[in-house]
């Protein structure tokens, strides 16, 4: 049993862990951030992708004890401004980009990762390339990889 | 593959600060003891139920063993720690993905973009298994791995370290420090084909480096067949056969059936794919790679 | 619906407005029962058989209940009840025997998860093994292994037909005209032999119940299900507890595609909350179980023949199916029986002879999927055409033109005359063709070695649900005017809430805003539905909302008649206010109305407006046991899908440059929504088509539970190119004359890429997945030359 310091979403939680409880099950139930999801617990679906420490990764895969001190952001921290959203997630529901929404979360965090880091500069390709360790289920990701194009302009690259 | 859990059986997780500390928790713990770099094969197999650790020694906290280096004349130097994402970046960053182009090919294909922020070189070559890419991108280059355990430290080839079943020579008490892929000299090109339409991993990957010398003559061509083997195999008549045409096409038979020779016997059925069809694309890629070499 | 008086143009109905649920789901906010913590809940950890077919010697679970955590161990003997939807023939947990690799033995409760697991591992079962099954012909053999000894003693609907003393879980037959005599008047006949493997739903919420069994006896669940109601009831059958005393809630639901349809482990969390001492319960399947336990969806097999006249008339159609069912054929039953009513897709013709079985064997239980039944005879059907249109030499959209159903002429393979307003199949065919570009030749390929090629196929779908299915709705106004809308029908983004919305906003001429649609979230406050499958959430839920809202209009406008002193007739509703007819001048706003009108001195009329509707599926019928001739169906929707592929000869792969989508839906009430349907439809079947099967090891164990070797389709295999329409040919008792169409836009894409495949080479693929492997294959077999061809053609690209 150790307590670890996270900073979630902007807020700092501090909470007493287990060596072998992984980073996703404690947001979700020890810190309550529902804001993540999980279809496969094994690193192959994507859904519980997080920001940790400004890139995105899969929290199935990550012990919640070596995050002590990390900076987490899931989709409801995205715009940093909790209620408002950011660019990509306006685009998501303009595009209809979504259905059941399970996967909503980590893709929209993925997606405003990619275009944060090529300043909205890329191409169709590497965004569907991009995507890729994620599943959908229901879209057909056409409408998703639509948001993302059309989003690029807010990221500063072109429309 | 099947195990039905999604937590982790208990175990005590300890992160060192030093290289020093890190190999004393070896020596204590030996088997019982398991290092863990990026964690995405190791929580992995633990969640499966194949690989027990009553001791988990996170590496990430070991500052020494996060680097990358390039040096004219000696190559990329890559600490146990260096995720792919940080590969990728600095090969690209540092203009070297024409040097180390099958490198930088075979990473943009491996597992998928957000697992590359946490998964490592050094564990990905560890791991070992036939369908992850690492070990056959290394064994396009000339690559050395670096292993240390309290008593000293030694280099090994990426081919002395995994055995010909797939089994790696890596004691209890050694760690992974370090992976070197040397300059390559001048004139050299190479490739990596990757084919896995049926699953996430590969089915059959090639990689093939040779030196250009004006024209589209190839010499010192290196041919490896991976993910259908067990371990990355060399098709060295093939190599020897094609570095010495010169005329393709009316070769094209001896080539095929020099490959099929060397790489029949280490070829299975799997439930994925049968062993010809799997020998087939082998054939198919390593076609396409050598075309590929050639117009480069 | 009245359409507004100003312009007589809709204000919402048929705009691309945005999910209404959206907001939430981009933040991460909406909650899934995934999601759902009850305070001091137990976690349940299911342990699985190790073999295909035995009997359970022990449970020995002395060291499982000694983990710190755990709570309870509970077996099969503790809750023997048996449930199933169609068939009762689903057990809790195995009670004596299990009947396939994964089947739940036992479960532990404990304090979490990781000490649930932890002991799950723990618990040793000995069993004794008996002879497994495999595959429906091994089953159906005589002197088979029999898994259900006691099949006749199962609940079951009256709809099916089980075989006591054989693993014939159903068998169906469609009789129409004389089949013998057919086929003695054909000219050709072409004949297939076709084979569908398991698959898996793989939505991505896995399933997941939280139960609580009160003290009262009442018992209350969350569940990540389609059918609520269905919970509820099947729930009240199978543990003999009034209906009454059961509350099923249901939030948001993480994708369901026919898998969350029935009922699922409620009724095992149920008896386990009540078992630890009423205290709430929560089991949630890993990924491997929703592999390995929880059901996946059936393989079949299939034989078909058929005959036709010299100018490609259909004059004799002949298949039996063979559906795997695994161990439990619960939902499976109606998957062999619509197979077998619907076998004749969207065509005319005059001798059928189709029958089809529910087989069990000693594997993972299967369910519904989306448009099943369909899926599969549309495989075999619309395969066999473009075969039989090589066979005459014919086109095979003209072939298809020829026989399809005339609306208002012809008789379905049910004989049942097909509604004049059905639908227009020629049309949808037409737009096809058109939109594919059909008759021109594909563009000369740069590399020899990999074609290109067009194919198409068509399809008809309409729910597979029983004769009295039925919804009802709710709209309930509040003091601002805006509506309550309550209505059964679950929400797994398929944007029936958002359509609903639509109408409601459009009705009385109020802001999308002030529509809040609650789709159901708990059987003792939303009005009943039947089930949310089979693509009828918006038609029937619709109807009845259509119903609810002209019943609160009716009230409004009472009110305000005496408000107005104006005859109710002379009364319209728009702009969100009540209009003197021919006098607008003269109006009341809403707000002023629905919760009663106040006269100036203060006296008031009326009350709070809320108004009530219902449907019920009404003229359709159970089908004849011995000829399956009957009405099954409240709509067909017409469609059909076309799609140009890129064809690597030498490595098999196969990549789709564009997907043509139409269907006859009567009123595209919200064209965003519907194209996410067309595409994610698109998607899902061409993931079947390339990549999915589960396998199975030689010991009946799923080898690849898991999405790295259970492969489905991921953003860089998607299309980019689609082009999507629908027609409408107005339903004249359909909500604003739609039809469903959930479903039918992925029944055609697995046959409509391998009829792709056929035109360009000849090669007919009668097995799914179509693996590069296969493919290679078949072109070598069928066609050594191509295969020379291109190899060559590769090689000089070489030098």
């Amino acid at each position: 049993m150790a307590t670890i310091t996270l900073k979630v979403n902007n807020v700092v939680r501090r909470v007493e862990v287990e060596d072998n409880e992984i980073l996703l099950d404690v947001l979700r139930e020890k810190l309550h951030v529902k804001s993540v999801k999980a279809a496969c617990w094994r690193g192959e679906c994507g859904l519980c992708t997080v920001m940790l420490n400004g890139k995105p990764v899969k929290s199935c895969l990550v012990l919640a004890v070596e995050a002590d001190g990390s900076e987490i952001v899931t989709a409801e921290g995205l715009s940093g401004r909790p209620g408002e959203l950011a660019p990509i997630q306006k685009a998501f529901i303009e595009h209809a980009a979504l259905q059941c929404g399970f996967c909503t979360p980590a893709f929209v965090v993925v997606a405003h990762y990619l275009l944060t880091k090529t300043r909205g500069k890329v191409e169709r390709e590497e965004v569907k390339e991009y995507l890729s360790g994620l599943i959908c289920r229901c879209t057909g990701y056409k409408q998703i990889i639509d948001a993302v194009m059309d989003a690029r302009k807010h990221y500063g690259g072109e429309g | 593959m099947s195990s039905p859990y999604i937590t982790l059986p208990e175990f005590k997780y300890l992160r060192p600060k030093t290289l020093d500390e890190a190999l004393a928790i070896l020596d204590r713990y030996g088997e019982d003891a398991k290092i863990m770099a990026g964690g995405v094969a190791l929580l992995s197999f633990m969640k499966e139920r194949l690989i027990e650790a009553k001791y988990v020694v996170d590496i990430k906290g070991v500052r020494e063993l996060h680097y990358i280096r390039f040096s004219e004349g000696d190559g990329l130097r890559i600490g146990a720690t260096v995720t792919f994402s940080e590969i990728e970046d600095y090969i690209l960053q540092r203009g070297l993905v024409q040097r180390f182009r099958a490198l930088y090919q075979g990473i943009k294909k491996l597992s998928d973009p957000v697992l590359r922020n946490r998964s490592t070189l050094a564990g990905n070559v560890v791991e070992a298994l036939p369908i992850v890419d690492g070990p056959c991108l290394l064994s396009v280059f000339d690559s050395e791995l670096k292993i240390v355990s309290s008593s000293g430290s030694r280099v090994v080839s990426v081919s002395e370290f995994i055995s010909d079943e797939g089994f790696i020579d890596l004691k209890p008490n050694e760690i992974v420090v370090e992976i070197h892929i040397k300059d390559p000299p001048k004139g050299f090109v190479s490739t990596f084909r990757k084919y896995n339409p049926v699953t996430e991993f590969s089915m059959v990957s090639v990689g093939m480096s040779a030196i250009r010398e004006g024209g589209r003559d190839l010499r010192d061509v290196r041919c490896v067949l991976c993910a259908a083997t067990p371990k990355p195999v060399r098709l060295r008549r093939f190599e020897d056969l094609v570095s010495r045409v010169s005329d393709l096409r009316s070769s094209i038979d001896e080539l095929l059936s020099s490959v099929e020779s060397e790489a029949a016997g280490f070829i299975q059925d799997d439930p994925y794919a049968s062993r010809e069809f799997k020998l087939h694309i082998a054939k198919m890629l390593i076609l396409d790679s050598l075309k590929e070499l050639r117009s480069l | 619906m009245d359409k507004p008086h100003s312009g007589g143009e809709y204000r919402y109905i048929g705009k691309r407005i945005p999910p209404l649920d959206a907001y939430e789901k981009v933040l991460g906010a909406a909650e899934y029962t995934f999601d759902l913590e009850i305070p001091g809940m137990f976690h349940v950890k299911l342990v699985h058989s190790e073999y295909a077919h035995a009997r359970i010697k022990s449970i020995d679970y002395s060291k499982a209940i000694r983990v710190p955590g755990v709570v309870s161990v509970i077996t099969g003997r503790d809750i023997p009840y048996r449930v199933g939807i169609y068939v009762g023939d689903r057990d809790l947990l195995a009670i004596d025997k299990v009947l396939w690799i994964g089947h739940p033995v036992a479960a532990v409760v404990a304090e979490n998860l990781r000490a649930a697991e932890k002991a799950a591992e723990l618990i040793e079962v000995e069993y004794d093994p008996l002879e497994p099954v495999f595959s429906v012909e091994e089953a159906l053999r005589e002197n088979a292994p029999i898994l259900h000894e006691n099949l006749d003693k199962y609940r079951r609907l009256p709809a099916f037909n089980p075989k006591p003393g054989t693993n014939i879980a159903n068998y169906f037959k469609l009789v129409k005209g004389d089949i013998d005599k057919g086929f003695a008047e054909a000219d050709t006949i072409v004949r297939g032999r076709f084979k569908l493997p398991y698959i898996s739903h793989a939505y991505m919420e896995p399933q997941v119940v939280i139960a609580w069994y009160r003290y009262s006896g009442d018992i209350e669940i969350w569940s990540s299900a389609q059918s609520p109601f269905a919970v509820r009831s099947l729930l009240s059958l199978s543990l003999d507890i009034p209906a009454g005393k059961i509350k099923v809630n249901v939030p948001y639901i993480g994708g369901g595609f026919g898998g969350k349809a029935g009922l699922g482990w409620e009724a095992l969390a149920a008896m386990i909350s009540r078992h630890v001492g009423f205290k709430p319960v929560k089991l949630m399947l890993s990924r491997a179980e929703q592999f390995k336990s929880a059901p996946v969806v059936p393989g079949m097999v299939a034989e078909a023949e058929m005959g036709l006249s010299r100018d490609g008339r259909i004059v004799a159609y002949r298949a039996k199916f063979l559906f795997d069912s695994g161990a439990f054929a619960d939902y499976t039953v109606n998957i062999s029986r619509t197979a077998g009513y619907a076998c004749a897709g969207s065509y005319d013709i005059p001798n059928i002879l189709c029958e089809s079985y529910a087989v069990y064997t000693n594997k993972v239980p299967t369910t519904a999927l989306r448009g099943f039944g369909h899926p599969e005879n549309h495989f075999v059907l619309e395969h066999m055409i473009d075969m039989a249109a090589r066979e005459l030499d014919q086109d095979p959209v003209k072939i298809r033109s020829r026989n399809l159903l005339k609306p208002g002429v012809s008789t379905t393979g049910t004989g049942v005359r097909l509604r004049e307003d059905a639908g227009n199949p020629q049309l949808v065919l037409e737009r096809i063709s058109d939109l594919l570009d059909w008759t021109t030749p594909e563009v000369d390929p740069e590399r020899p070695w990999v074609i290109r090629s067009k194919g198409i196929a068509l399809s008809v779908k309409g729910p597979s649900q029983p004769p009295n299915a039925s919804s009802s709705a709710i709209v309930k106004f509040n003091e601002d005017a805006s509506v309550d809308v309550m209505v059964g029908t679950s929400n797994f983004g398929q944007g029936t809430v958002t359509g609903l919305a639509m109408m409601v906003a459009e009705a009385f001429g109020i802001p999308l805003e002030k529509v809040h649609v609650k789709p159901l979230r708990s059987t003792d406050a939303s009005p009943y539905t039947w089930q949310t499958v089979g693509s009828r959430g918006l038609f029937t839920d619709g109807l009845a909302l259509l119903e609810a809202i002209e019943d609160a209009k009716r009230k409004i406008k009472k009110i305000a008649s005496q408000a107005l002193k104006v005859d109710e007739d002379h009364l319209e509703i728009a702009d969100g206010k009540v209009y003197v007819v021919g006098k607008p001048w003269i109006s009341i706003p809403l707000e002023k109305i629905v919760m009663g009108y106040q006269f100036p001195d203060g006296t008031s009329v009326g009350g709070p407006v809320i108004g009530v509707g219902r449907h019920i599926a009404g003229l359709t019928t159970y089908l004849d046991p011995e000829t399956g001739q009957g009405n099954p169906t409240i709509f067909y929707t017409f469609g059909g899908t076309g799609v140009e592929v890129e064809i690597n000869i030498l490595t098999g792969e196969i990549k789709v440059l564009k997907a043509v989508q139409v269907y006859d839906i009567g009123k595209a009430i919200n064209p965003l929504l519907l194209e996410g349907q067309a595409i994610g439809g698109f998607v899902m079947g061409m993931s079947r088509a390339l990549y999915e099967r589960i396998i199975f090891d030689e010991f009946g164990s799923v080898a690849n539970p898991n999405f790295s070797f259970y492969y489905v389709a991921r953003a860089k295999d998607a299309p980019d190119n689609y082009l999507i329409e629908f027609v409408e040919t107005p339903q004249m008792d359909g909500p604003l004359g739609s039809r469903g169409v959930g479903e039918n836009v992925m029944i055609s894409v697995p046959v409509a890429i391998a009829n792709a495949i056929y035109r360009a080479t000849g090669v007919s693929i009668k097995e799914l997945p179509i693996t590069p492997e296969r493919l290679v294959k078949a072109i070598r077999e069928q066609r050594p030359d191509l295969f020379e061809q291109a190899f060559k053609a590769y090689i000089d690209s070489m030098v």
